[in-house]
């Protein structure tokens, strides 16, 4: 069905794209609002996606990948707003970060607070790869279709991510560490 | 500290799904815009060549009326080019070659040659890229349709029917009312891209094959692999792009960091590609020229 309504869309149905953008919303929603730990950035994002993709989807060559490819769309139109961010605004808005209960490793880390700083450090295309794989929970074969990338490649950036993310982390927490070890 | 931070664990909980909601207002804006714009065209490599843009109606009438009085002379040229080769009768022949010799100048001047044919190298033509500075020779039932004026960038923008990164010759014997194509240009290789061996080729084309000027990517079918050069194997491959069979070649210069690109429009039936056999066969024969052939049996790149 929703072949069909790809197929309408690049044909210039203008209702069979709303439809197709009201169903992914959310989930574009919830991919941009972790790339870019920013409501507003992320809202942005998504508006700006869709245009994109609208008008680009003629030269979708699969319509059966039409997912993959507007998250692309999706993931680049957040690294536009994540560079505007840059150069505009010098105070982030973060999220709250209220999710299901923290598990005692993420509790242990002290606060939220280190792990979204570590997080809001990586730059963007790092945090895109986590947040397909942690949020989405695809496989290396969809980033990398996402990404527009071989699956290698996504494994090893995948691979560079996560020990970038816990470099931050250990940093995070080493001086912290070092001053609790001075006060006992 | 205990022991090393388990990164992954953490991420899964900081990223984990919660109910994002998308605001109505974000939808309806986005779709407000979406009303003011207009789609691009399915504009891939574009095997699809409208000609018109590029001849003006007077001229085409001026080389309808070179027809007339070239008679009988031009039309023995014609059945010679055709897929039935000299003999054919001359209903069957086309108007291309008129139309070609009032439009564009090619550096072969074949006509005069009663049993010419196309296939033969030796009646080719050269050309010299004057942006990318490459030689090459293309058949002599193909012209050039426009010269590149700036070198391929990323991200540039499509403009219908002009491309004015790739050197762009065509064959004008027309099939319902579209005729062929072939693009060639050069794009800067990807950091960290393998230019030594045939994966790391396809590897490229698979990274690029998504920006807006090239816009199609390879079928999973396993390139055809071919080497540069008598001596070594420099690497080359061609592809077929995946939403119809036309091919694509590439080899890459390690030391300029370029990749050059051969991109062969239309299907295999089309006059000046069946003649070869097809339009892989006919981009081998280009290819060729520039010292690309098949490798000896157990040849591997360098």
């Amino acid at each position: 069905m929703d072949r069909d309504l790809v197929e309408q869309a690049q044909r210039g149905d203008r209702e069979a794209f709303a439809i197709l953008a009201r169903t992914r919303g959310d989930t574009l929603f919830g991919i941009a609002r972790r790339i870019l730990r920013d409501v507003g950035l992320a809202e942005d994002a998504v508006q700006q996606a869709l245009v994109i993709a609208w008008r680009e989807l003629p030269r979708l060559r699969d319509p059966d990948r039409f997912d993959a490819w507007l998250q692309r769309m999706l993931v680049h139109a957040s690294y536009a707003e994540a560079r505007r961010k840059r150069a505009w605004i010098t105070s982030i808005r973060s999220l709250p970060v209220d999710g299901p209960p923290a598990p005692d490793e993420l509790a242990s880390l002290a606060d939220r607070d280190e792990v979204e700083r570590g997080f809001q450090r990586l730059p963007p295309e790092q945090r895109a790869i986590l947040v397909l794989h942690h949020y989405l929970g695809v496989g290396l074969n969809e980033i990398g279709e996402v990404l527009d990338i071989p699956a290698g490649t996504a494994r090893s950036r995948l691979h560079y991510a996560h020990r970038a993310m816990r470099a931050l982390l250990e940093a995070d927490a080493r001086p912290t560490a070092a001053a609790g070890g001075r006060s006992s | 500290m205990s022991g090393r931070i388990d990164a992954e664990r953490i991420l899964d909980v900081y990223l984990a799904p919660e109910a994002d909601r998308l605001p109505d207002r974000v939808i309806e804006a986005a779709l407000a815009d979406i009303a003011r714009t207009p789609q691009r065209r399915a504009l891939r490599v574009p095997w699809r060549f409208p000609l018109m843009p590029a001849l003006s109606r007077a001229t085409t009438v001026a080389a309808v009326a070179v027809v007339a009085v070239v008679g009988a002379g031009a039309l023995i040229y014609l059945n010679s080019t055709g897929p039935g080769g000299a003999g054919s009768q001359p209903t069957s022949a086309p108007t291309t070659a008129p139309t070609s010799a009032a439009t564009v100048a090619p550096t072969a001047a074949p006509a005069s040659q009663p049993t010419f044919d196309p296939t033969d190298p030796s009646a080719w033509a050269t050309y010299t890229s004057a942006v990318y500075g490459f030689t090459m020779a293309y058949p002599s039932d193909w012209s050039v349709h426009s010269r590149a004026e700036h070198k391929w960038q990323p991200g540039e923008p499509v403009v219908d029917d002009a491309w004015p990164w790739a050197d762009v010759f065509a064959n004008r014997e027309e099939v319902d009312g579209d005729s062929m194509g072939l693009w060639v240009f050069q794009i800067p290789a990807p950091e960290g891209a393998d230019l030594d061996s045939w994966d790391g080729l396809q590897d490229v084309l698979q990274e690029t094959c998504d920006e807006p000027t090239v816009n199609t990517c390879p079928s999973d079918d396993p390139p055809i692999t071919l080497c540069l050069g008598e001596q070594d194997c420099q690497p080359a491959i061609i592809v077929l792009w995946d939403q119809e069979p036309t091919p694509t070649a590439a080899f890459g210069d390690p030391e300029a960091g370029t990749i050059t690109l051969f991109s062969i429009g239309r299907p295999d039936d089309f006059p000046a590609a069946a003649r070869y056999g097809g339009t892989v066969a006919l981009l081998k024969a280009i290819l060729s020229q520039l010292d690309v052939t098949e490798p000896k049996p157990g040849e591997t790149p360098h």
